[in-house]
């Protein structure tokens, strides 16, 4: 996978966008680290009276000599943020038509690549199993080729212990952490949004489902095969039937976005059957992830 | 439980097929999807809010077992058992007299005892075989040996009411003979009245109890210048006081109405008097509905009150005199004088003389007859010798007595007249029809004869007297249900035909008239209708319920007897449940159509 996976058009739109980090800043106490690109881009964002220990340098004498009083120019900070990206690898991700698995693939490509343009630090994780694969920690546009060739050749296999792999990462600092995942996990979900909210990172979960999963057109007696275990259930696929796994699928998402409220994170429902743009810059947009 | 038909057991590997076919139908398509994640949720939700939602699927499976099952079950015709009952060989007995009429709750005895005799039948073992007896005046044996339950039961449904006098226990010799006939059996008697099972095994059960009820118990009439007076006696058989209206008619004319007021068991009689005469019948009525229909009414017939006048000319005969005296219904005259002009009786009767002029109307009797008289030609005296009465209608119930005479004359007999008594070929008395008289005589003096002394005498004076004055007997003023009404008190009479208070007419053959009429089952007024002589007649028998069918009728409650016996012929039986058994499945069926139906 290259840059040939982005239209060029398509690329030009995502230039035009940014991974929202507000949160990041809103919470921002000054001593995270500072941009190395600071000098030219300091802006000038509001003034606030002066308070004891603030920097004599930020006064602004100006205003001094009007109304005598001591009043401090306030700077948005540009900082340098690190963005995890979470891909769930489990077979069930490699489902659906067309697949999740690869609207997966391109979602994490998509955001790597927002993450790279904004001068941020990018960090892919592959969820496997227990287990967890992590790219190099990648920084500046130039880095999105060993992106996207990480994110190439990805085996989709096993079952992933969500819980188990995400605590197997090691935050620096704090972040923005993006889940992509059907989330049909086994362990419980709300320890990783734990795990990751003690680390200080800004939780996203991007639910992806396939069109099969989101209304299921099965009919009649079948026996479903779970393609992670090879489980087997035997299900009659009446009215009320349907009407329960509705109600279920609700629930489940409901809980899903219950929860990533609850951790001060986002959440959004994806179907593969969507196109990269709709998600980019329309749901993503709308939940203000991107901006 | 046990079964009738256990070869239908047989068909349940069946049930296996069923089985198996949802087997072979239950292979479902195999599908292989991203996760079972939320399936299992859906799947577990619905577990959770039904417990037997597990079953759902297998459900109308299931329903289909049990229906086959059951259905399985009804063929083999199951029962369940209420430990030993009755089976083998089984003598049911059941009273129908007229007691058995009595009303309770809405059923008369009789109709309760034939439900519970069917459903004994009916929840009996296959091998059983039946006997049916029903006691009315007699003990008759409906059938025996019959192994068929069907016909068994209808011929219990068969029996119909009587409201005859009957009583099991005088027919209990008849019932024991019935049962010893097997090797064992057991007895079934369906009674209201105590009878006890002496040495038979089985069961008495009693159908006798209170109720409430007054009755006609007896009707009665005497005669007087001023007409009939009739006397009713009312008879309260109920454990309460009652209080009646009772209604006297004259044939189908209401004639008067009185209240009646009496305590438990108290009886009263009624007098109605000043009935006018001319009614052929008189019958009485309690207006009010009770627990037995049957002894509210009774009927009576008045005699005829016409007596046949009897002219006897006789110098002296006691014998004579005696006898004509003691009919009933004659009122006989005597003279000597055989100048007079007689006229006017029904009979003259000439004993040893004749007078100048015979009479014109009437019958004649000549005994010993001169050489005076137009009839006869009487030889010389001749010794005679021993008499036999010889068969005839007239010599009813002398047929083959015989006397000796001591002397008699020569007398030959007229061709008209037929013989009754002879001595050797000589006929000694004769009757007949001459120029339409009716004429009889005797060719011997009764004083040279044994034949007064002899018991036949006065009944061949009867004899001959009933059949010169036509006088009929008079029958009873009313009978009993049951009885034969006796139908010999005259001959010859054709086309005699018999109408009972249902309007059903009987024809009876001149054979059969001294039988009598004995369906005299039904309540009320007969008619026979005949014909005599070319002249049509008409007599009228009343009928009525027996006094002690209702009397006995509400003697109290009793509890019957059971008799286990040995324990032979017993065979486990009990309440028959297939009818119920099949009303589940269709049940059970419509359920299973539902359950389909919502399920798709």
């Amino acid at each position: 996978m290259g840059n040939s996976i982005f239209e060029p058009e398509f690329l030009k739109r995502l230039e035009r966008l940014a991974l929202n980090m507000e949160k990041l800043t809103a919470a921002g106490s000054g001593g995270l680290r500072k941009s190395r690109a600071k000098g030219n881009s300091v802006e000038f964002s509001d003034f606030r009276e002066y308070a004891y220990g603030d920097d004599l340098r930020r006064v602004d004498w100006n205003a001094y000599g009007r109304f005598e009083k001591l009043y401090v120019k306030l700077f948005m900070e540009e900082r340098e943020a690190m963005v995890n990206i979470f891909l769930d690898c489990s077979k069930s991700i490699d489902f659906g038509t067309p697949k999740k698995s690869v609207l997966g693939i391109q979602l994490a490509a998509a955001i790597g690549f927002l993450a790279l343009n904004n001068m941020d630090r990018l960090c892919i994780n592959l969820l496997k199993k227990d287990t967890m694969v992590s790219s190099n920690v990648l920084g500046g546009r130039g880095q999105f080729d060993i992106c996207a060739a990480f994110l190439d050749n990805i085996q989709f296999e096993g079952t992933t212990n969500m819980d188990k792999a995400i605590k197997l990462k090691k935050f620096g600092g704090r972040g923005l952490s993006l889940v992509i995942s059907d989330f049909f996990t086994q362990g419980p979900l709300e320890d990783f949004m734990k795990y990751l909210l003690y680390y200080r990172q800004d939780i996203v979960l991007l639910h992806v489902l396939s069109p099969d999963e989101l209304n299921p057109q099965l009919q009649g007696q079948l026996r479903l095969k779970d393609s992670e275990t090879g489980e087997m259930v035997d299900v009659d696929l009446t009215p009320s039937i349907y009407d329960k796994y509705q109600q279920t699928l609700n629930n489940f998402k409901s809980s899903l976005k219950e929860m990533a409220k609850k951790y001060g994170g986002a959440y959004v429902t994806i179907s593969s059957n969507d196109s990269l743009e709709k998600i980019l810059f329309e749901d993503m947009i709308t939940t203000q992830i991107i901006k | 439980m046990g079964f009738n038909n256990l070869y239908a057991l047989g068909l349940l590997p069946l049930l296996g097929l069923i089985i198996l076919m949802y087997m072979l139908k239950q292979q479902h398509e195999e599908m292989e999807i991203s996760s079972l994640y939320l399936w299992k949720k859906v799947l577990a939700q619905s577990e959770v809010k039904k417990p037997w939602q597990k079953l759902k699927n297998n459900i109308l499976m299931l329903m289909q077992l049990m229906a086959a099952f059951l259905i399985i079950m009804a063929l083999s015709n199951p029962f369940l058992t209420r430990g030993k009952a009755l089976g083998g060989n089984i003598v049911i007995v059941i009273d129908r007299s007229g007691s058995m009429n009595a009303y309770h709750e809405g059923s008369t005895r009789l109709d309760i005892a034939k439900s519970m005799a069917k459903k004994a039948i009916g929840e009996s073992d296959n091998t059983s075989v039946f006997t049916l007896i029903s006691i009315d005046k007699t003990a008759n044996v409906e059938f025996s040996g019959v192994t068929d339950k069907y016909q068994a039961i209808r011929a219990v449904e068969g029996l119909e009411k009587t409201n005859m006098s009957g009583s099991v226990k005088e027919h209990l010799s008849l019932i024991k003979a019935v049962y010893r006939q097997f090797e064992s059996a057991n007895v079934l008697i369906y009674t209201d009245e105590e009878v006890a099972l002496e040495d038979m095994s089985g069961e008495v059960i009693a159908l006798g109890g209170y109720g409430s009820n007054v009755g006609i118990g007896h009707i009665s009439y005497s005669q007087d210048s001023e007409g009939y007076t009739a006397l009713v006696r009312v008879e309260n058989t109920s454990q309460e006081p009652e209080k009646r209206e009772l209604a006297l008619y004259g044939e189908d004319k209401l004639l008067e109405l009185m209240d009646v007021e009496l305590a438990p068991g108290e009886s009263s009689s009624i007098l109605f008097e000043n009935i006018d005469r001319g009614y052929k019948y008189l019958w009485a009525e309690l207006t009010e509905e009770d627990a037995l229909q049957e002894d509210n009414r009774a009927f009576l017939v008045p005699e005829s009150t016409e007596p046949k006048s009897v002219l006897l000319f006789s110098e002296k005969n006691i014998f004579l005199e005696k006898a004509l005296s003691s009919i009933e219904g004659l009122e006989v005259y005597k003279t000597d004088d055989v100048d007079i002009t007689a006229e006017g009786y029904d009979l003259y009767i000439f004993d040893g003389i004749t007078p100048t002029k015979l009479p014109d109307d009437g019958s004649l009797f000549f005994i010993n007859p001169d050489e005076d008289n137009p009839y006869f030609k009487p030889g010389e005296t001749i010794e005679g010798g021993r008499a036999d009465v010889i068969s005839h209608d007239l010599s009813k119930n002398i047929d083959g007595f015989s006397f000796y005479i001591g002397k008699m004359r020569t007398l030959e007999k007229p061709y008209w007249a037929d013989a009754l008594i002879q001595v050797g070929k000589n006929t000694v008395a004769g009757a007949g029809i001459y120029g339409g008289k009716k004429i009889a005589y005797t060719a011997f003096d009764i004083h040279d004869s044994d034949f007064p002394l002899d018991a036949s005498f006065p009944i061949f004076m009867y004899n001959m007297a009933a059949y010169l004055t036509d006088m009929e007997e008079q029958g009873k003023s009313y009978y009993f249900s049951g009885e034969t009404i006796p139908l010999n008190f005259v001959s010859h009479i054709q086309e005699a035909v018999m109408e009972n208070p249902d309007g059903n007419e009987t024809s009876i053959s001149e054979e059969l008239l001294d039988y009598g009429y004995d369906n005299t089952n039904s309540i009320g007024i007969y008619k026979l209708s005949y014909k005599k002589d070319e002249n049509a007649g008409e007599r009228v028998f009343a009928v009525n319920f027996p006094r002690e069918e209702g009397i006995n009728a509400f003697q109290g409650q009793w509890e019957g007897e059971r008799e286990a016996g040995d324990g032979r012929g017993y065979s486990i039986m009990g309440t028959n449940l297939q009818v119920p058994i099949i009303i589940f499945v269709v049940l059970l069926l419509a359920a299973e159509w539902m359950v389909y139906i919502r399920g798709n």
